[in-house]
């Protein structure tokens, strides 16, 4: 077996050497080193392992670069889905009688496809206005009657939760899986001894997935959906916000998808979806804790090694979103404090800019930002400001924003907030401003690597939007940004004709 | 449970050689043993001069240090109409300034340095928590205690403290899940209980700058403070330091009362809380009855009791009944963690579409009532018990500093001297008689106050093919949302 092994060392040396002050207490030896070693299989899966030994513990995850930006209108939220159906077990878990199991599959879907052809018509009928066909409404409750007793038949032979059942009770925590625009992640943290039982689960669960109780969970992410999103006071409004940002790039539906795609998913849909996406140099396994490299490498050859590359690769993410030449503007209301939200596109995470525009915002937040103290504290405009950049693989979000006082006027506001934004365009930053958002940056960057998920959630994004050796690529960007690239990312990138704007006001105020 | 620990042995024994092929279950998967010893607190612990505690790890292996100075007292000790002072407090010793440092030179200072310096006073305790790289130890120790001798209290700041927690107020109504916790509180612990002692408009306004002063002098002794220390840093170069800031403190010591027991007797039925709005999809509910605190000798028969109906996550009952089968609820489970001080809620929580309200929350009851008749299987037993035994070192000593802030906060809160010592002991020992007695002392059905929150039309109407009402769980009563600000409710 033709392995590529690779050690590297990712540093934080040279940023934390920030002042040169010599107290006594603390520790001067500033360097930090993170080893991380890379094993890329032959299959192409990559297999990333950090040594830490807070605890007796190892956190185990497997990152896959597919999401919601891989999807197409029809199929919104299927990558999500498809992630609650990894839940439900193989021929192994999940069930007591393998060959039963598929034949009850089989059925279900029989008659759940019958049922879609009938949901398909009913669209048709509302479509031209039409009343529903009662002979088709009655063939429809049939056909839910056969599904029930199917169901219970099936329930009979599975084993609910199997698969969580077997990691908590080998002292499993926080099991559990997400969904983004970009990518998958599946995650446990583990007693530090069994890191097979994770290579057995996980690559058992993508090797050969049973998409088993698919339409109680189907309602399960309409129950999600209806948690996250519609019955909380801002979740629609933001949905909104989002769409209103993406003109044409998939990014701009929701991740967990619209209800009515939600409710339309087939098991073949997951199917193809899985044999599009699901190939194994699209994933990487991250392991951080008290556990020995070389037996994890070898654990992962054997268990991972065993998934098979789809041939064909997938189609290329190739829509760009147009340059934006003029304003846009959601005005909306909702049970909930006002808000003035701007954003503006900005560029992938691994583009050059990305450290400097990370700065940039950075001298906008905190409480001696450039936001807070004119628009809270001076002007009595806001309770709260906010403002970050968001960074996802095939573009960026950068965001100002401020929670409205009770009574402050949502326009005067705007105008304040984006007047301190046309300031740093216009008179750009300064070196102690710089110099302070470095400092915030670098040490944010090194609390993150507290904890065993921290660190792999920061090695994750980097294997998300290119490889986990961007790191270094940002670190040195942090470091080598100066106040003239922040000024000009300012001028590029934040141009008034590219700006997205919220105004929420309180419902029933003035 | 013994007998079933054997077989599964067995098993692993017959199975292949570790490390050669791939087996094909994962119970016949062999692991190394693990052992491991639960830190030992007394290796950590520091008494400095003045009646500090500390809790200190040295872990050079990042450049940070992380600290928390943990004390006694907080809202529950709030003087009556001065609701809302403790977070006002808290607030204020950080945004207002020092003697000698004004509130923006402080930020720029903090901002500078990347320090976190965090406070925060809740219930019956709060703390200052500050992280920093260690090479700037020295004036973050200097910081932290430049504010906690001789805050400023700057009245400026405090207006603006006071605006935004008037706008926090206003939108005391605006999610199901803010209206749910508040009035579970309210109907489960009764008016009277300090937990219900709740900030209005009118006590926020009330607060002075002197009241804020008084409540920081009489909540910030260090005769009474715990500090939790990890990171790069001299153990006993540490406590040096944090001797030398504590010594000479400017004030006495006052004394603190301490929490009421719950003296309230709950009417059990339904609760419903209309919440106007089209988007409102979803109903949540809780069920709930008040609990027992940490020093029950229970306490382990209750947890395992509580984590195999609703506390376990995915491999609950609840969530494999509600969610995984039937399909009813994205998030369902319970609760029923021992409180420190006072006795917290046994809860059990879900939110569903409005029609499947009502079926979701019978199917809720039904599990309860089956746990507390049928019990627990042996094999349900073990695998609870192992994921304690296993998840262990996970749950309570995951990093360095989770060590001490685990020992710092027993220490603060009284835990019984033993708690963790023998908690794995006390769990390995359990039966299923055990924690079906558990159940049946403890999961009190007939005493449940339900909280229905969410569209209640819709909610009552129901789903025709699976009939199900509210008043199937007990006297529905209907509760009108109070004022956001004044918190009376309409009559």
């Amino acid at each position: 077996m033709k392995t590529l092994r690779r050690r590297a060392v990712l540093s934080l040396a040279a940023s934390l050497l920030l002042s040169a002050a010599a107290p006594p207490i603390g520790a001067q030896e500033t360097e930090l080193r993170l080893p991380v070693e890379e094993t890329v299989l032959d299959n192409g899966l990559r297999v990333l392992v950090v040594r830490r030994a807070e605890s007796p513990r190892v956190f185990c995850s497997l990152w896959w670069r597919v999401g919601s930006v891989h999807e197409r209108p029809g199929l919104t939220g299927l990558s999500h889905f498809f992630e609650h159906m990894m839940f439900m077990g193989t021929d192994v878990i999940g069930t007591t009688d393998a060959r039963r199991d598929a034949e009850i599959n089989a059925r279900i879907e029989d008659v759940m496809n019958r049922v879609r052809q009938i949901d398909l018509a009913r669209l048709e009928a509302s479509r031209r206005g039409d009343p529903p066909d009662p002979a088709l409404e009655n063939r429809r409750a049939e056909l839910l009657k056969d599904y029930d007793a199917l169901v219970e038949e099936q329930k009979k032979i599975s084993i609910p939760e199997h698969l969580a059942k077997i990691f908590q009770a080998q002292g499993g925590t926080g099991l559990n899986a997400t969904t983004s625009y970009d990518r998958t992640n599946y995650f446990v943290e583990l007693p530090a001894n069994k890191v097979e039982l994770f290579c057995w689960l996980e690559s058992d669960r993508f090797l050969k997935p049973v998409f088993r109780s698919f339409y109680p969970e189907r309602e399960v992410v309409k129950e999600e959906r209806r948690m996250r999103t519609e019955s909380t006071p801002t979740g629609l409004v933001q949905e909104a916000y989002w769409a209103l940002f993406w003109q044409a790039h998939p990014y701009g539906w929701p991740v967990i998808g619209w209800m009515s795609d939600i409710e339309q998913y087939t098991a073949a849909d997951a199917r193809r979806y899985y044999e599009t996406h699901y190939s194994p140099e699209n994933a990487t396994a991250i392991f951080v804790g008290d556990l020995d490299p070389a037996e994890v490498r070898e654990l992962c050859r054997r268990y991972f090694g065993r998934l098979r590359r789809f041939p064909g690769g997938r189609p290329p993410v190739v829509t760009q979103e147009p340059e934006q030449n003029g304003e846009r503007r959601l005005h909306a209301e909702a049970d909930a404090p006002g808000e003035v939200a701007v954003r503006w596109h900005g560029p992938s995470g691994v583009h050059r800019d990305s450290a400097a525009l990370d700065l940039l915002m950075a001298i906008f937040a905190g409480r001696s930002g450039r936001l807070y103290r004119p628009l809270v504290e001076e002007k009595a405009l806001a309770v709260d400001v906010e403002s970050w950049y968001w960074s996802l693989r095939y573009g960026g979000v950068i965001h100002v924003g401020l929670t409205l006082r009770e009574g402050a006027d949502p326009a005067a506001a705007e105008r304040a907030l984006l007047d301190l934004v046309e300031d740093v365009r216009k008179n750009g930053v300064t070196e102690r401003e710089l110099q302070k958002a470095r400092n915030r940056q670098t040490a944010d960057l090194v609390r993150q690597l507290k904890t065993y998920s921290g660190i792999a959630q920061q090695l994750g994004y980097f294997e998300t939007i290119g490889t986990w050796r961007d790191f270094d690529a940002y670190v040195r960007n942090l470091q080598s940004a100066t106040a003239a690239d922040l000024k000009r990312c300012a001028e590029q990138y934040l141009r008034p004709a590219g700006r997205n704007v919220l105004v929420l006001r309180r419902k029933g105020a003035r | 449970m013994r007998a079933l620990a054997r077989a599964a042995l067995l098993l692993a024994a017959c199975g292949p050689a570790a490390g050669q092929e791939i087996p094909d279950h994962p119970d016949r998967l062999v692991f190394k043993p693990l052992r491991f010893e639960v830190p030992d607190p007394a290796s950590m612990r520091v008494e400095l001069p003045g009646g500090t505690v500390g809790y200190f790890i040295e872990d050079f292996s990042l450049p940070v240090v992380d600290l928390r100075v943990y004390f006694p007292g907080g809202s529950f000790h709030e003087p009556r109409g001065k609701e809302g002072l403790a977070d006002l407090t808290a607030g204020l010793l950080r945004t207002g300034g020092t003697e000698s440092r004004s509130p923006e030179a402080l930020d720029e200072e903090l901002d500078f340095l990347a320090a976190d310096l965090e406070i925060e006073i809740a219930d019956v305790y709060g703390s200052v928590s500050l992280s920093i790289l260690a090479k700037d130890l020295d004036r973050g120790l200097e910081i932290l205690f430049d504010i906690l001798r001789r805050p400023a209290f700057r009245a400026d700041k405090l207006q603006v403290l006071k605006a935004q927690a008037l706008d926090a107020l206003r939108a005391r109504n605006d999610s199901t899940a803010a209206i749910e916790t508040r009035e579970l509180n309210l109907l489960v612990y009764g008016p009277e209980h300090p937990i219900n002692r709740l900030e209005t408009k009118a006590s926020i306004e009330a607060i002075t700058r002197e009241d804020v002063a008084a409540f920081h002098r009489q909540l910030a002794h260090p005769s009474r403070f715990v500090v939790a220390a990890a990171g790069a840093f001299r153990k006993d170069a540490f406590a040096a330091a944090f001797a030398r800031a504590t010594r000479d403190w400017p004030w006495e010591a006052a004394p603190l009362s301490s929490v009421p027991p719950p003296a309230h007797a709950p009417t059990p039925g339904v609760y419903r809380f209309h919440k106007e709005g089209r988007h409102i999809t979803q109903g949540r509910v809780t069920a709930a009855h008040l609990g027992v605190d940490v020093h029950h000798p229970d306490v382990q028969a209750i947890r395992v009791m509580s984590y195999i109906l609703g506390a376990g996550g995915f491999s609950s009952r609840l969530m494999q009944r509600v969610r995984t089968q039937e399909g009813l609820a994205y998030d369902v489970g319970s609760d029923f963690r021992p409180g420190f001080t006072y006795p917290l809620p046994f809860r059990i929580s879900f939110q569903s579409k409005n029609e499947s309200v009502a079926v979701a929350a019978k199917l809720c009851l039904a599990e309860v009532t089956r746990l507390r008749e049928e019990g627990v299987s042996e094999k349900e037993l073990a695998d609870a018990v192992r994921f304690y035994l296993d998840a262990f070192p996970g749950l309570f000593f995951a990093t360095r500093f989770r060590t001490v802030t685990t020992y710092a906060q027993a220490e603060l809160l009284k835990f019984p001297k033993d708690y963790y010592a023998t908690y794995r002991e006390k769990i390995a020992r359990l039966t299923t008689e055990d924690v079906r007695r558990a159940a049946r002392e403890h999961l009190r059905p007939e005493r449940f106050v339900w909280v229905v929150v969410g569209n209640v039309p819709a909610i009552e109407r129901g789903d025709p093919s699976r009939p199900a009402a509210l008043s199937d769980l007990g006297p529905v009563f209907d509760v009108p949302l109070p004022d956001p600000l004044t918190l009376e409710r309409p009559k």
